[in-house]
């Protein structure tokens, strides 16, 4: 995966439901070792992209290239296997299990069989005990997760989507309902794992969160993109503008 | 040809039945997304005051259902008050045991006052037939049927119409914002709950005209219901009705054509049919876990 | 490190019961007791085997009774024609049984997983409809209404149940082990997974048709195996019994809550509350139709006052109050400390 290269294509995406189109001929570009920012009012579509390109919703018209690969029918799984992981808008993490055993769930198939005694081998135990630090998290490594603050959880979820070792993490308002600890805690972790390679494609509503990460920015309005640049240009441009106050 | 056609119209008769009992299921499940295990018990209740309204007190069975309505109603907000409301919260898995146990005591109860032997509310019109074009249509059939078809529609206007429907489709759709806006969930849940019993012991008094009864009949009963709502989509009243049909539709061809022991067969095959195609059944829909 | 020590003590104190339970018959318990015994031992195994869809997958289920008829028909089926030897014969087919029945439950499990929730419930309730349809009408095969005959084992009347009470303590330690090895393993965690949120599992790469039709089939054979005992020892399969939708998949659910869904020993301990009652309840009571607003009531008790299950509620009062000792040593300390400090500086 070269830097120039675009690790995300998709080409007029579409989407109804019903009589609405929420998602209408969208189309842009993620390029390969990017934080990209995707943003625009409420409404314009950001979640209804994010669950196509995870997998989790069909598309009823367009293309999306994977690394230039076409995904087929939606599955989630496979999307995880291939290094695309996603975050939700409202955390959700595995609320009766331990804190360490979401993590452990995620961990990728190589490596040990499904039907060994063990839930994990020695390695993803100690990669999963690394994430945990990281994100401060380790001293939670034996409560359930459905125990923790929604911020912990928040944090808990964007761990346990590392464990695959991702080429391209898709984040839903990570900042959303979250202080601005956990908001520093989070950059910090987005910075470092993107210094490694790994591309974020990161929904957003905090504008001083995104305008300090994400370069590129994708605006989308009304399921279209309307804009795609540097912050800088994005600030700046009428037609953005327009599409968050005219609203 | 005959016999088919014949066949075909036993089928759509008690079609209506059996989607008058459904009906009951699909607001109970819309409003409180549990399944009533106990709605076939009451039809057996309601087959059973039919029974008693006419042989102590000679009153016929479709005039009875005036009296046994608000009885219904009664017994289902109670039920749904002192044993569903207080484990709302657990609601999924709890209730499946907790309806199964009102069927089983009721159908205890019901056993200790009547026995356990078969019984049937045998009118004097119970062999009336009307005669168009050479096919019978008997009496009760028809009124059972027209019967089923107008308080089909009641339930349709009460939901569309009123307040309360208003209530029931706000919950059903999302509870949450429901309550956000002022609806009492508790108390709409109870009051469907007493509905669909409502509408089910109506139902009854009707069964108890076309078919003989004891108070274990309810197992069989439910069996089907429950079949006839994942046919047709669980929460969809078109799917309850489109099912209903074919069920009985099925079972009066397999009748007339071949055995009754066989009668119930095919519309189990055409939901395993269904379900491989399309799980979400004929009318429902199909989510795929995204919030 | 205490992890696995507590693990050794729940293995040690796991293998005393049943050995204990093993050595039951032999203290000159009297033969309905050991009766009792049986089925005791039969809906612990059942509500274990349950335990595997229902608890850890969380796909609540009613098919186990389908299989349950199964294994008790496969078993009679067998014996129509074979004799029985020394009586051993058919407890050494149980085994195979169980493995016949969980390769059958496969294609069945990949219609009803088409799927989930309460739509499940209701394919898993059809199928033991179906089931009992076709054990009723099928007379050729199965013998229909009047049953079909299992010859009878020639053990002395004396021990008669002893043997039964051991086959049937064997499924059930099958059946515990078989979870006690999902509640460890991955094959555990993935079902774990599926029961709390199988969409997200799924977005994290868990390979979900895995651990649902592990616990299926796993399921299913465990259910059989106690299918084919119990026909063996009744000696006559009546089709409303084998395929009984209505008491025994109730009872089988009612056992595992009772106990405590997704623990290990819940269905045991609710199977020990329950079934003996049950017993009672059919032996007083059972001439008039009391037993069925009994055996409601207590339904009804158990889900209004102990939702979660006897060994749920015992742990978790256990854990507040270790938890509130800990809290409390604490606040000891700390008060103690703040009196040496005074003490040092006044």
């Amino acid at each position: 995966m070269t830097e120039a290269g675009a690790i995300l294509e998709i080409d007029r995406l579409t989407k109804r439901f019903g009589g609405i189109v929420a998602v209408d001929g969208c189309s842009f570009r993620v390029h390969g070792g990017s934080i990209t920012g995707l943003i625009g009012p409420n409404g314009s579509g950001k979640t209804t992209v994010l669950n196509m390109l995870s997998g989790y919703l069909a598309r009823d018209a367009g293309v999306i290239l994977f690394d230039g690969r076409p995904i087929p029918r939606p599955d989630p799984t496979v999307m995880y296997r291939r290094g695309m992981s996603r975050t939700f808008q409202r955390a959700r993490v595995l609320p009766e299990l331990d804190v360490l055993d979401n993590l452990l769930v995620a961990a990728p198939k190589r490596g040990f069989a499904v039907w060994g005694m063990s839930k994990a081998n020695r390695a993803t135990v100690d990669y999963a005990m690394h994430l945990l630090e990281e994100f401060r998290l380790i001293r939670l490594a034996e409560m359930k997760a459905g125990e923790l603050s929604y911020g912990q959880q928040k944090l808990l979820e964007f761990a346990a989507v590392l464990m695959g070792q991702p080429r391209l993490v898709l984040l839903d308002e990570p900042t959303a309902g979250v202080n601005h600890v956990m908001v520093d805690l989070m950059t910090e972790r987005i910075r470092e794992f993107h210094a490694t390679g790994m591309t974020f494609l990161v929904i957003e509503h905090n504008m001083e969160f995104v305008m300090g990460l994400c370069d590129p920015l994708v605006v989308l309005d009304h399921g279209k993109t309307l804009f795609a640049g540097a912050p800088a240009e994005v600030q700046s441009n009428q037609l953005v503008l327009d599409a968050y106050l005219g609203d | 040809m005959h016999l088919l056609i014949q066949a075909i119209i036993l089928g759509v008769l008690t079609g209506g039945l059996y989607a008058l009992m459904t009906s009951g299921l699909t607001l109970t499940f819309g409003t409180m997304r549990i399944i009533n295990m106990a709605q076939g018990v009451f039809v057996v209740v309601g087959a059973y005051i039919a029974f008693t309204l006419f042989n102590y007190l000679h009153i016929d069975p479709f005039l009875s259902i005036l009296i046994s309505t608000p009885l219904m109603f009664g017994l289902g907000v109670t039920l749904q008050t002192f044993l569903l409301r207080p484990i709302r919260y657990d609601a999924h898995r709890l209730s499946l045991l907790m309806t199964w146990a009102m069927a089983i005591g009721i159908e205890g109860i019901l056993s200790i006052f009547y026995g356990t032997d078969f019984r049937g509310i045998i009118t004097s019109y119970q062999n009336t037939s009307v005669t168009v074009l050479g096919y019978q249509f008997p009496l009760v059939r028809v009124l059972a049927f027209a019967l089923s078809v107008a308080v089909l529609i009641g339930m349709w206007l009460l939901l569309s119409r009123t307040k309360f429907g208003r209530a029931v489709r706000a919950v059903s759709q999302r509870e949450s914002a429901a309550k956000l806006l002022g609806v009492n969930t508790d108390r709409t849940a109870a009051l469907a709950f007493g509905v669909g019993a409502a509408t089910a012991g109506a139902a009854g008094a009707m069964f108890g005209l076309v078919s003989s009864f004891d108070p274990a009949s309810h197992y069989d009963l439910i069996g089907r219901l429950l079949a006839i709502c994942v046919l047709g989509g669980l929460g969809s009243n078109a799917g309850a009705i489109t099912g209903a049909v074919l069920l009985a539709l099925s079972e009066s061809l397999v009748q007339a054509e071949f055995s009754p022991a066989w009668s119930s067969l095919p519309f189990y095959i055409l939901l395993v049919i269904v379900l491989i195609a399309r799980p979400q059944g004929l009318f429902g829909v199909r989510s795929r876990g995204a919030i | 490190m205490r992890q696995r020590l507590l693990e050794r003590r729940g293995i040690l104190i796991g293998a005393a019961v049943i050995v204990l339970l093993a050595l039951f018959p032999l203290s000159g318990a009297q033969s309905w007791i050991v009766n009792i015994g049986i089925f005791t031992l039969m809906y612990a195994a059942l509500g274990s085997a349950w335990n595997l869809i229902g608890g850890y997958t969380g796909y609540v289920s009613l098919g186990s009774v389908a299989f349950f008829g199964l294994g008790a028909y496969s078993l009679a089926l067998t014996f129509q024609h074979v004799g029985v030897g020394d009586g051993f014969l058919p407890f050494a087919l149980v085994p195979v049984i169980g493995i016949a029945v969980a390769l059958i439950s496969l294609p069945l499990g990949f219609i009803a997983f088409r799927t989930r929730g309460l739509p499940f419930i209701i394919v898993t309730i059809s199928l033991v409809i179906i089931l009992q349809y076709c054990a009723l009408n099928l007379t050729a095969v199965t013998g229909g209404a009047p049953g079909l005959q299992v010859p009878q084992a020639p053990f002395p009347p004396g021990t008669y149940e002893e043997y039964f009470y051991w086959a049937m303590l064997t499924v059930f330690a099958v059946t515990l082990l078989a979870c006690a090895y999902v509640k460890r393993s991955r094959l555990g965690l993935m079902m774990f997974a599926v029961r709390e949120d199988e969409d997200k599992a799924r977005g994290l790469g868990v390979a979900t048709a895995v651990p649902k039709f592990a616990a299926f089939a796993g399921s299913a054979a465990f259910s059989a195996m106690a299918g084919a005992v119990w026909a063996y020892y009744l000696t006559t399969v009546y089709p409303q019994f084998a395929f009984d939708g209505e008491f025994l998949a109730m009872g089988i659910i009612l056992v595992a809550y009772l106990g405590g869904i997704g623990t290990l020993w819940g269905p045991f301990v609710g199977a020990l509350i329950l079934t003996p009652a049950q017993q009672y309840f059919a032996y007083s009571l059972g001439g008039n139709q009391f037993y069925l607003v009994a055996y409601a009531a207590v339904f009804v008790a158990v889900m209004l006052f102990l939702p979660r299950g006897v060994v749920t509620t015992i742990g978790d009062r256990a854990l507040r109050r270790h938890r509130r000792r800990i809290s409390a040593l604490e606040e000891n300390g700390r008060q103690a400390e703040a009196v040496g400090d005074v003490a040092a500086t006044g």
